[in-house]
């Protein structure tokens, strides 16, 4: 088995996730008189509806267009060559103009979708870009985006049930519709907490099949170095630093890092060089 | 001694509580929202967490104000 300890999290994670959603059909049925039919039709239509829009709202939001073959040919051979690499189709590939390097992936194996900014383009080496392109691939390989869209899904089935199991079991007051808004808000997060715990190491799994793909970690290590020295020396980045100095608390600390969908860039860097 | 209700107390505590976690962490509680809904790193820098607009950061910090308003509003209507 090629990720035991990524199975045994997953396993683990997955059934806490799936006794989340158990508890919120049971609740489903019982407060609301829903068949079971209804509730895992409705499931599966609502966490559909979600990958659809998500897939449409990202494209659309960074305004995204296929990757002319002619312009970016060499980047087109890369995806073909890991795609192969990893038992996958190859990914439609598209380009943005985002304003800061970046790249990520959108779909699901078979239909997968890979963005890749102009900056992004511009600022890296190749044998770099080639270490992200096959951090985004593994991506798709893992089913990331799609386990991503379920984890959401799970938790705001659980949280709209929870705040109508609150609604419908008060007196109408104010207090009561305050309390299923608070209520439905605090079980999102709690579910999240463990649906971003996934999505973190998922990122380390990513890099760790990149490396595989490309012969060794330290193009992507290095890529991770460039774009966050850059993000260190740019003036976006200093109006970010004065926006996060009028933060009570950083960003990165206490309560914030349980909602991190990244690892920390140094721990990867290290892991890659490892 | 009547005893406590304990909705309006757990309306109180808790809508204070998240209150203050909306006003601290206005960006975790946008990616509690956004995450698999939209890939969370499409408008950050590749490697990191997205960044959110000033305008959702402030609209958070501002929903956090009226929770513990409210909560706030429930608790002392609960004692006085």
């Amino acid at each position: 088995m090629k990720h035991v300890g990524l199975t045994a999290r997953m396993a683990i994670a997955g059934s806490i996730l799936f006794a989340f959603y158990a508890v919120a059909a049971v609740v489903a049925m019982g407060v609301f008189g829903a068949p079971l039919w209804l509730v895992l039709v409705g499931s599966v239509a609502f966490v559909g509806v979600q990958y659809k829009l998500g897939k449409w709202m990202a494209l659309r939001s960074v305004r995204a267009e296929d990757m002319p073959k002619d312009q970016y040919g060499w980047i087109h051979d890369r995806a073909e060559h890991l795609s192969n690499e990893m038992g996958i189709e190859k990914p439609r590939l598209m380009v943005a103009r985002m304003g800061v390097p970046n790249a990520f992936a959108v779909g699901r194996k078979g239909a997968g979708t890979v963005v890749v900014s102009e900056e992004l383009i511009r600022l890296l080496d190749r044998d770099e870009l080639e270490g992200v392109l096959a951090h985004e691939l593994a991506h798709i390989a893992n089913r990331d985006v799609v386990m991503m869209v379920l984890g959401q899904g799970v938790a705001s089935i659980v949280a709209i049930l929870a705040q109508w199991a609150v609604l419908l079991t008060g007196d109408n007051d104010i207090a009561d519709f305050f309390l299923a808004i608070v209520v439905g808000q605090i079980t999102q997060m709690l579910v999240m907490i463990f649906v971003l715990a996934i999505s973190r190491y998922r990122e380390y799994v990513a890099d760790s099949d990149a490396a595989d793909a490309i012969g060794g970690g330290d193009p992507l290590a290095r890529a991770l170095e460039k774009i966050s020295h850059g993000n260190e020396q740019s003036s976006d980045s200093r109006v970010d630093e004065n926006v996060n100095a009028l933060c009570i608390f950083g960003q990165e600390r206490g309560l914030a890092k349980l909602f991190s969908t990244h690892p920390p860039t140094e721990k990867r860097i290290e892991r890659l060089r490892r | 001694m009547a005893p406590v209700p304990l909705r309006e107390t757990l309306a109180a505590v808790l809508g204070v509580a998240l209150g203050l976690v909306l006003i601290a962490y206005p960006e975790a509680v946008v990616r509690v929202h956004t995450v698999g809904r939209v890939p969370g790193n499409r408008r950050g820098e590749y490697g990191d967490d997205a960044t959110i607009p000033d305008t959702w950061r402030w609209a958070v910090r501002v929903a956090g104000v009226a929770c513990v308003a409210v909560g706030l509003f429930v608790g002392i209507r609960l004692v006085v």
